[in-house]
Protein backbone atom coordinates (compact mmCIF):
# COMPACT_ATOMS: atom_id res chain seq x y z
CA UNK A 1 0.00 0.00 0.00
CA UNK A 2 1.84 3.22 1.38
CA UNK A 3 5.36 2.51 1.07
CA UNK A 4 7.99 3.38 3.46
CA UNK A 5 8.73 7.49 2.60
CA UNK A 6 4.90 8.56 3.61
CA UNK A 7 4.40 5.94 6.16
CA UNK A 8 7.78 7.24 8.33
CA UNK A 9 5.72 11.17 8.81
CA UNK A 10 2.63 9.09 10.22
CA UNK A 11 4.78 6.67 12.58
CA UNK A 12 6.74 9.64 13.60
CA UNK A 13 3.52 11.74 14.61
CA UNK A 14 2.39 8.73 16.46
CA UNK A 15 5.51 7.94 18.68
CA UNK A 16 5.16 11.90 19.32
CA UNK A 17 1.60 11.49 20.25
CA UNK A 18 2.17 8.74 22.38
CA UNK A 19 2.30 8.76 26.05
CA UNK A 20 3.65 4.55 26.47
CA UNK A 21 5.61 2.53 23.77
CA UNK A 22 3.91 2.25 21.26
CA UNK A 23 4.22 -1.42 19.38
CA UNK A 24 4.76 -2.26 15.77
CA UNK A 25 1.27 -4.36 15.52
CA UNK A 26 -0.74 -1.72 16.91
CA UNK A 27 0.70 0.71 14.90
CA UNK A 28 0.32 -1.01 11.71
CA UNK A 29 -3.51 -1.62 13.42
CA UNK A 30 -3.56 2.36 13.31
CA UNK A 31 -2.24 2.42 10.09
CA UNK A 32 -5.10 0.50 8.20
CA UNK A 33 -3.64 -1.43 5.34
CA UNK A 34 0.06 -1.07 5.88
CA UNK A 35 1.79 -4.32 6.82
CA UNK A 36 3.81 -4.72 10.20
CA UNK A 37 6.68 -5.62 7.70
CA UNK A 38 6.63 -1.82 6.22
CA UNK A 39 6.05 -0.21 9.44
CA UNK A 40 9.12 -1.91 10.55
CA UNK A 41 11.64 -0.85 7.87
CA UNK A 42 9.76 2.72 8.16
CA UNK A 43 10.41 2.57 11.77
CA UNK A 44 14.22 1.63 11.34
CA UNK A 45 14.63 4.67 8.83
CA UNK A 46 12.98 6.98 11.22
CA UNK A 47 15.82 5.45 14.34
CA UNK A 48 18.71 6.28 11.80
CA UNK A 49 17.34 9.67 11.09
CA UNK A 50 17.41 10.26 15.19
CA UNK A 51 20.71 8.50 15.38
CA UNK A 52 22.19 11.73 13.45
CA UNK A 53 24.56 14.37 15.54
CA UNK A 54 22.53 17.40 16.38
CA UNK A 55 19.26 15.79 17.49
CA UNK A 56 18.02 15.92 21.74
CA UNK A 57 15.95 12.88 20.85
CA UNK A 58 15.98 9.70 20.31
CA UNK A 59 14.10 6.38 19.23
CA UNK A 60 14.85 3.33 21.15
CA UNK A 61 13.11 0.28 21.67
CA UNK A 62 12.08 -0.21 25.36
CA UNK A 63 9.04 -2.47 26.68
CA UNK A 64 8.41 -4.40 23.41
CA UNK A 65 7.65 -1.42 21.74
CA UNK A 66 9.04 1.90 20.41
CA UNK A 67 9.35 5.02 22.46
CA UNK A 68 10.54 9.05 21.64
CA UNK A 69 12.81 10.24 24.51
CA UNK A 70 15.53 12.76 25.23
CA UNK A 71 18.89 11.67 25.12
CA UNK A 72 20.53 11.03 28.62
CA UNK A 73 23.32 13.30 27.68
CA UNK A 74 20.66 16.36 28.09
CA UNK A 75 19.07 15.17 31.24
CA UNK A 76 20.88 17.82 33.54
CA UNK A 77 18.74 20.24 31.45
CA UNK A 78 15.56 18.58 31.11
CA UNK A 79 15.50 17.08 34.47
CA UNK A 80 16.11 21.06 35.90
CA UNK A 81 12.84 22.01 33.51
CA UNK A 82 10.94 19.40 35.60
CA UNK A 83 12.48 20.16 39.20
CA UNK A 84 12.07 18.24 41.79
CA UNK A 85 9.77 15.46 39.96
CA UNK A 86 12.93 13.31 38.67
CA UNK A 87 12.90 9.74 39.20
CA UNK A 88 13.83 8.98 42.60
CA UNK A 89 13.72 5.33 44.76
CA UNK A 90 15.09 4.28 47.73
CA UNK A 91 17.65 1.63 48.18
CA UNK A 92 15.70 -0.66 49.70
CA UNK A 93 12.91 0.01 47.02
CA UNK A 94 15.00 -1.09 44.23
CA UNK A 95 16.36 -4.26 46.18
CA UNK A 96 13.45 -5.61 46.26
CA UNK A 97 12.22 -4.56 42.94
CA UNK A 98 15.40 -6.41 41.74
CA UNK A 99 14.56 -9.79 43.50
CA UNK A 100 11.26 -9.59 42.25
CA UNK A 101 12.55 -8.52 38.72
CA UNK A 102 14.81 -11.86 38.74
CA UNK A 103 12.78 -14.50 40.89
CA UNK A 104 9.05 -13.53 39.38
CA UNK A 105 6.27 -14.67 40.23
CA UNK A 106 7.52 -14.35 43.50
CA UNK A 107 6.14 -14.06 47.11
CA UNK A 108 6.40 -11.24 50.09
CA UNK A 109 7.65 -13.99 51.82
CA UNK A 110 9.93 -15.34 49.64
CA UNK A 111 11.55 -11.31 48.47
CA UNK A 112 12.01 -11.64 52.51
CA UNK A 113 13.78 -14.26 52.92
CA UNK A 114 16.68 -13.23 50.45
CA UNK A 115 16.06 -9.63 52.07
CA UNK A 116 16.13 -10.62 55.68
CA UNK A 117 14.05 -7.66 56.26
CA UNK A 118 10.11 -7.10 56.37
CA UNK A 119 9.50 -5.45 52.88
CA UNK A 120 5.34 -5.03 53.06
CA UNK A 121 6.10 -1.13 52.89
CA UNK A 122 8.02 -0.65 49.92
CA UNK A 123 6.06 -3.48 48.00
CA UNK A 124 2.95 -1.70 48.10
CA UNK A 125 5.15 1.28 46.96
CA UNK A 126 6.73 -0.57 44.28
CA UNK A 127 2.85 -1.46 43.03
CA UNK A 128 1.57 2.31 43.64
CA UNK A 129 4.35 3.29 41.18
CA UNK A 130 2.81 0.36 38.85
CA UNK A 131 6.56 -1.23 38.66
CA UNK A 132 5.06 -4.72 40.13
CA UNK A 133 2.00 -6.34 39.84
CA UNK A 134 -0.06 -8.93 41.20
CA UNK A 135 0.28 -11.82 39.26
CA UNK A 136 -2.12 -14.28 41.19
CA UNK A 137 -1.57 -16.17 44.09
CA UNK A 138 0.97 -19.14 45.55
CA UNK A 139 -0.83 -22.46 46.04
CA UNK A 140 0.44 -23.00 49.63
CA UNK A 141 -0.85 -22.59 52.92
CA UNK A 142 -2.12 -19.20 52.86
CA UNK A 143 -2.13 -18.43 49.27
CA UNK A 144 0.08 -15.58 49.24
CA UNK A 145 -0.01 -13.58 46.41
CA UNK A 146 2.71 -13.80 43.35
CA UNK A 147 4.48 -10.55 41.85
CA UNK A 148 5.69 -9.70 39.36
CA UNK A 149 7.09 -6.64 36.99
CA UNK A 150 5.06 -4.53 34.69
CA UNK A 151 5.18 -2.95 30.75
CA UNK A 152 6.20 0.00 32.97
CA UNK A 153 9.03 -1.51 35.07
CA UNK A 154 11.00 -2.58 31.24
CA UNK A 155 9.99 1.35 30.07
CA UNK A 156 11.34 3.24 33.44
CA UNK A 157 14.61 1.35 33.13
CA UNK A 158 14.76 0.82 29.67
CA UNK A 159 14.79 -2.70 29.10
CA UNK A 160 13.08 -4.32 26.09
CA UNK A 161 12.18 -7.62 27.80
CA UNK A 162 12.85 -9.34 31.00
CA UNK A 163 15.52 -10.67 29.30
CA UNK A 164 17.84 -7.88 29.03
CA UNK A 165 18.07 -7.96 33.08
CA UNK A 166 21.43 -6.74 33.96
CA UNK A 167 23.77 -9.95 34.53
CA UNK A 168 21.04 -12.82 34.67
CA UNK A 169 23.95 -15.37 34.38
CA UNK A 170 24.97 -15.60 37.30
CA UNK A 171 21.54 -16.02 38.50
CA UNK A 172 20.59 -19.14 36.22
CA UNK A 173 23.45 -20.47 37.66
CA UNK A 174 22.76 -19.90 41.10
CA UNK A 175 18.68 -21.33 40.60
CA UNK A 176 20.45 -24.88 39.28
CA UNK B 1 12.68 -45.37 87.22
CA UNK B 2 11.51 -45.78 83.57
CA UNK B 3 8.84 -47.72 82.61
CA UNK B 4 9.41 -51.76 81.53
CA UNK B 5 8.37 -53.10 78.60
CA UNK B 6 9.16 -56.32 76.58
CA UNK B 7 8.58 -56.37 72.61
CA UNK B 8 9.83 -59.58 70.62
CA UNK B 9 12.70 -57.36 69.90
CA UNK B 10 13.21 -55.25 72.59
CA UNK B 11 13.11 -56.23 76.23
CA UNK B 12 13.97 -52.97 79.23
CA UNK B 13 12.86 -50.06 79.69
CA UNK B 14 10.50 -47.46 77.23
CA UNK B 15 13.62 -44.85 78.33
CA UNK B 16 15.90 -46.66 76.78
CA UNK B 17 14.23 -47.79 73.41
CA UNK B 18 14.09 -44.67 73.14
CA UNK B 19 17.69 -44.08 73.45
CA UNK B 20 18.56 -46.56 70.86
CA UNK B 21 15.95 -45.85 68.40
CA UNK B 22 17.39 -42.41 68.46
CA UNK B 23 20.98 -43.93 67.79
CA UNK B 24 19.60 -45.84 64.96
CA UNK B 25 20.64 -49.01 66.86
CA UNK B 26 16.98 -50.18 66.66
CA UNK B 27 14.46 -49.73 63.19
CA UNK B 28 11.51 -47.72 64.55
CA UNK B 29 9.73 -49.33 62.04
CA UNK B 30 9.77 -53.02 64.06
CA UNK B 31 7.93 -51.62 66.80
CA UNK B 32 4.50 -52.11 67.05
CA UNK B 33 3.36 -49.12 69.00
CA UNK B 34 0.15 -50.01 69.97
CA UNK B 35 1.69 -53.29 71.78
CA UNK B 36 3.25 -50.87 73.95
CA UNK B 37 0.01 -48.76 74.37
CA UNK B 38 -1.51 -52.06 75.71
CA UNK B 39 1.24 -53.31 78.21
CA UNK B 40 1.39 -49.63 79.65
CA UNK B 41 -2.69 -49.32 80.12
CA UNK B 42 -1.75 -52.94 81.60
CA UNK B 43 0.50 -52.09 83.77
CA UNK B 44 -1.72 -48.73 84.59
CA UNK B 45 -4.32 -50.97 85.96
CA UNK B 46 -2.08 -52.99 88.13
CA UNK B 47 -0.60 -49.91 89.51
CA UNK B 48 -3.25 -48.45 91.46
CA UNK B 49 -1.38 -44.94 92.47
CA UNK B 50 0.18 -44.39 89.44
CA UNK B 51 2.31 -40.88 90.00
CA UNK B 52 2.09 -38.46 87.41
CA UNK B 53 5.71 -38.00 86.66
CA UNK B 54 5.76 -41.93 85.94
CA UNK B 55 2.92 -41.08 83.23
CA UNK B 56 4.59 -37.50 82.04
CA UNK B 57 7.57 -39.83 81.55
CA UNK B 58 5.76 -42.38 79.25
CA UNK B 59 3.75 -39.61 77.80
CA UNK B 60 6.82 -38.13 76.54
CA UNK B 61 8.73 -41.32 75.87
CA UNK B 62 5.91 -43.16 73.84
CA UNK B 63 5.12 -39.68 72.10
CA UNK B 64 8.32 -39.51 71.09
CA UNK B 65 8.37 -43.21 69.30
CA UNK B 66 4.92 -42.06 67.72
CA UNK B 67 6.62 -39.25 66.35
CA UNK B 68 10.14 -41.01 64.76
CA UNK B 69 8.23 -43.89 63.80
CA UNK B 70 5.40 -42.17 61.72
CA UNK B 71 8.05 -39.63 59.91
CA UNK B 72 10.08 -42.84 59.14
CA UNK B 73 6.31 -44.37 57.72
CA UNK B 74 6.43 -41.12 55.45
CA UNK B 75 7.24 -40.87 51.85
CA UNK B 76 10.35 -39.36 51.63
CA UNK B 77 10.29 -36.00 49.97
CA UNK B 78 11.44 -35.39 46.54
CA UNK B 79 15.33 -35.01 47.37
CA UNK B 80 16.33 -31.58 49.67
CA UNK B 81 13.64 -29.64 48.47
CA UNK B 82 12.26 -29.17 51.83
CA UNK B 83 14.55 -30.31 54.54
CA UNK B 84 17.28 -28.17 53.33
CA UNK B 85 19.99 -27.60 56.20
CA UNK B 86 19.66 -23.86 57.91
CA UNK B 87 23.39 -22.89 57.11
CA UNK B 88 22.70 -24.03 53.41
CA UNK B 89 19.70 -22.16 53.43
CA UNK B 90 21.42 -18.63 55.15
CA UNK B 91 23.81 -19.14 52.80
CA UNK B 92 21.91 -19.77 49.90
CA UNK B 93 19.98 -16.64 51.10
CA UNK B 94 23.25 -14.65 51.21
CA UNK B 95 24.37 -15.41 48.30
CA UNK B 96 21.68 -14.33 46.79
CA UNK B 97 21.30 -11.30 48.58
CA UNK B 98 24.68 -10.85 47.12
CA UNK B 99 23.57 -10.59 43.50
CA UNK B 100 20.96 -8.78 44.47
CA UNK B 101 22.91 -5.59 45.53
CA UNK B 102 25.27 -6.14 42.43
CA UNK B 103 21.88 -6.00 40.01
CA UNK B 104 20.62 -2.89 41.83
CA UNK B 105 23.77 -1.12 41.19
CA UNK B 106 23.60 -2.54 37.74
CA UNK B 107 19.63 -1.20 37.52
CA UNK B 108 20.95 2.37 39.00
CA UNK B 109 23.20 2.49 36.19
CA UNK B 110 20.97 2.33 33.34
CA UNK B 111 19.41 4.92 31.74
CA UNK B 112 16.20 5.40 33.69
CA UNK B 113 13.35 7.20 33.10
CA UNK B 114 12.22 10.11 34.49
CA UNK B 115 16.13 10.65 35.43
CA UNK B 116 18.01 10.09 32.74
CA UNK B 117 16.16 10.13 29.68
CA UNK B 118 12.53 11.69 29.45
CA UNK B 119 9.67 11.06 27.80
CA UNK B 120 6.40 13.23 27.19
CA UNK B 121 3.71 13.43 29.37
CA UNK B 122 5.84 11.80 31.69
CA UNK B 123 6.20 13.94 34.49
CA UNK B 124 2.99 15.93 35.36
CA UNK B 125 2.22 19.40 33.91
CA UNK B 126 3.60 22.02 35.65
CA UNK B 127 1.54 23.96 39.01
CA UNK B 128 -0.63 21.02 38.55
CA UNK B 129 -0.70 18.58 41.32
CA UNK B 130 -1.75 15.22 39.46
CA UNK B 131 -2.25 11.96 40.50
CA UNK B 132 -3.58 13.15 44.19
CA UNK B 133 -4.26 10.42 45.34
CA UNK B 134 -6.39 9.89 48.61
CA UNK B 135 -3.45 9.28 51.40
CA UNK B 136 -3.25 5.72 53.19
CA UNK B 137 -4.74 5.04 57.20
CA UNK B 138 -0.59 3.53 57.61
CA UNK B 139 0.77 6.51 56.59
CA UNK B 140 -1.57 8.46 58.50
CA UNK B 141 -1.01 6.33 61.72
CA UNK B 142 2.86 6.67 61.16
CA UNK B 143 2.92 10.36 60.26
CA UNK B 144 1.06 10.66 63.91
CA UNK B 145 3.56 7.98 65.73
CA UNK B 146 6.36 10.11 64.47
CA UNK B 147 4.75 13.62 65.85
CA UNK B 148 4.13 12.01 68.86
CA UNK B 149 7.86 10.61 69.42
CA UNK B 150 9.54 14.41 68.37
CA UNK B 151 7.73 15.21 71.12
CA UNK B 152 9.72 13.36 73.81
CA UNK B 153 8.41 12.12 76.95
CA UNK B 154 6.21 13.88 78.83
CA UNK B 155 7.35 16.51 81.80
CA UNK B 156 7.45 15.39 84.78
CA UNK B 157 5.60 18.07 86.70
CA UNK B 158 2.52 18.36 85.58
CA UNK B 159 -0.09 20.40 87.59
CA UNK B 160 -3.91 20.34 86.38
CA UNK B 161 -4.69 18.28 83.22
CA UNK B 162 -5.64 20.51 80.57
CA UNK B 163 -9.32 20.80 79.17
CA UNK B 164 -9.05 20.14 75.33
CA UNK B 165 -12.22 20.22 73.72
CA UNK B 166 -12.95 18.08 70.76
CA UNK B 167 -15.69 20.31 68.87
CA UNK B 168 -12.73 23.47 69.62
CA UNK B 169 -10.32 21.57 67.98
CA UNK B 170 -12.21 20.77 64.80
CA UNK B 171 -13.01 24.40 64.82
CA UNK B 172 -9.67 25.29 65.47
CA UNK B 173 -8.13 23.13 62.65
CA UNK B 174 -11.15 24.32 59.81
CA UNK B 175 -10.20 27.88 60.75
CA UNK B 176 -6.36 26.30 59.60
CA UNK B 177 -7.58 25.01 56.36
CA UNK B 178 -9.60 27.94 55.69
CA UNK B 179 -6.55 30.03 55.15
CA UNK B 180 -5.23 27.73 52.54
CA UNK B 181 -5.46 24.68 51.13
CA UNK B 182 -3.10 21.47 51.20
CA UNK B 183 -1.83 21.83 54.85
CA UNK B 184 0.93 18.88 55.69
CA UNK B 185 -0.66 16.96 58.88
CA UNK B 186 2.57 17.78 60.75
CA UNK B 187 2.33 21.41 60.46
CA UNK B 188 -1.10 21.12 62.00
CA UNK B 189 0.33 18.60 64.81
CA UNK B 190 3.83 20.06 65.38
CA UNK B 191 3.08 22.51 68.00
CA UNK B 192 4.42 23.43 71.37
CA UNK B 193 1.50 21.78 73.07
CA UNK B 194 1.04 18.59 74.99
CA UNK B 195 0.88 14.99 73.82
CA UNK B 196 -2.78 15.16 75.21
CA UNK B 197 -3.69 18.20 72.64
CA UNK B 198 -1.79 16.22 69.91
CA UNK B 199 -4.14 13.58 70.39
CA UNK B 200 -6.81 15.40 70.34
CA UNK B 201 -6.28 17.61 67.54
CA UNK B 202 -5.95 14.22 65.64
CA UNK B 203 -9.13 12.84 66.79
CA UNK B 204 -10.55 16.29 65.67
CA UNK B 205 -9.00 15.42 62.55
CA UNK B 206 -10.81 11.70 61.72
CA UNK B 207 -13.96 13.26 62.84
CA UNK B 208 -13.53 15.89 60.04
CA UNK B 209 -12.45 13.12 57.53
CA UNK B 210 -15.79 11.00 58.95
CA UNK B 211 -17.79 14.35 58.48
CA UNK B 212 -16.10 14.21 55.14
CA UNK B 213 -15.53 18.20 55.55
CA UNK B 214 -12.09 17.55 55.14
CA UNK B 215 -9.80 15.64 52.97
CA UNK B 216 -6.20 14.03 52.86
CA UNK B 217 -4.29 13.52 50.38
CA UNK B 218 -0.81 12.32 48.88
CA UNK B 219 0.33 14.16 45.56
CA UNK B 220 2.84 10.59 45.69
CA UNK B 221 3.04 7.44 47.30
CA UNK B 222 4.79 7.93 50.76
CA UNK B 223 4.63 11.20 50.53
CA UNK B 224 3.55 13.97 52.90
CA UNK B 225 -0.21 14.11 53.85
CA UNK B 226 -1.75 17.27 52.67
CA UNK B 227 -4.86 18.32 54.25
CA UNK B 228 -7.67 20.68 53.02
CA UNK B 229 -11.52 21.12 53.21
CA UNK B 230 -13.47 19.32 51.00
CA UNK B 231 -14.79 21.14 47.67
CA UNK B 232 -11.42 24.02 47.85
CA UNK B 233 -8.85 22.15 46.21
Amino acid sequence: MMDGVELKPIVESLLFASERPLTIRRMAEILDGSTPTEVERAMATLMDEYRSDGRGIELVEVAGGYQLRTRPEYAPWVGKMHGDKSFRMSRPALESLAVIAYRQPVTRAEIEEIRGVDVSGVVHLLLDRGLIKVRGRKEVPGRPFLYGTTAKFLETFGLKNLSELPSPKEWQELNE
Amino acid sequence: MSYQISLPIYEGSLNLLVDQVKENRIDPLAIPIASIIDQFLVYLRMVEAMSLEAAGDFMLDAATLIYIKSRSLLPKPPEEAFEEEPEARLARCLAEYRKVTEVVEELARQNILGRDVFCRAVTPHDGEPSEVREADLFLLARSFYDVMRSLGPEPLLELDREEIDLDERMEEVRRRLTEGGGVPFEALLVVPYSRLHVIVTLLALLELVRLQDVTLMQVEAMGPILISLRGDS
